[in-house]
């Protein structure tokens, strides 16, 4: 039970085919890059395997989660005790995204985690761009830890600005 | 305008607050990821009655289990 315990059985997701990428986005993400805050579920950006067509069902997962014997809650599974959303990657910035994940080690166990850089392209994305985002933003970009010129080339390859750029 | 004042603090106090300030947050920021997860449970059984005590808890609102290999440190 925990968030090592989390981490292990999403990876066991991808050994198992189910997914083909994995990698951990939302505010779990901020506080590896950022300071600790209290969260409450862990998002899991995925990457579907090519084979499961066009249209992305959740089925699998649902499946899956029955077999292990994990509870579903709405639009959660609970693994390891931590309410974890899959979230498939809903374009080619959030598959960009996935694609170049950071790999860390929380204890033993390595997770992969959506960059700094391409966390706050997602948080810029029109759909996504609420106070809440913008404030996230600003405190990845306030610690220090952002490759701008790496942020600059992928707002740049999307389209998309920071808050206070010319447009 | 009260006319009333206090004694206010030197702008050096000051400074040194602030800069008190940076460097806890710096320090949070440069935790070891593990340690930050053991602080994202401590704050949610921080932050979790204070929610509870304003409205009921939504039902992913729960503080997460430590990790057994957490539990045995």
């Amino acid at each position: 039970m925990g968030f090592q315990s989390a981490l292990i059985a999403v990876g066991q997701l991808r050994d198992e085919g189910i997914i083909s990428e994995y990698a951990v986005g939302g505010a779990m993400a901020m506080v590896f890059w950022s300071e600790p805050v209290a969260t409450y579920d862990l998002d899991v950006f995925v990457l579907m395997p090519a084979r499961s067509g066009l249209l992305v069902s959740l089925a699998p997962f649902y499946e899956w989660a029955a077999r292990r014997a994990y509870p579903v809650e709405q639009e959660h599974i609970v693994i390891g005790g931590l309410p974890v959303q899959f979230i498939p990657a809903h374009n080619e910035l959030a598959e960009e995204a996935v694609l170049e994940a950071v790999l860390l080690d929380v204890g033993e166990v390595p997770v992969r985690v959506i960059g700094p850089e391409h966390l706050i392209a997602l948080y810029l994305e029109p759909s996504a761009r609420t106070r809440k985002w913008l404030e996230r933003v600003a405190a990845l970009l306030e610690g220090g830890g952002v490759d701008r010129r790496r942020l600059d080339l992928i707002l740049d390859r999307y389209g998309l600005v920071l808050p206070g750029d010319p447009i | 305008m009260t006319g009333l004042t206090s004694p206010r603090p030197t702008p050096e106090l000051i400074a040194a607050l602030r800069r008190g300030k940076n460097e806890l947050h710096a320090s949070r920021r440069a935790l070891p990821p593990a340690e930050k997860v053991r602080m994202v449970i401590a704050l949610q059984g921080l932050a979790l009655p204070l929610i509870n005590w304003r409205r009921p808890l939504k039902y992913y609102e729960r503080q997460w289990p430590v990790d057994e290999a957490e539990t045995s440190r």
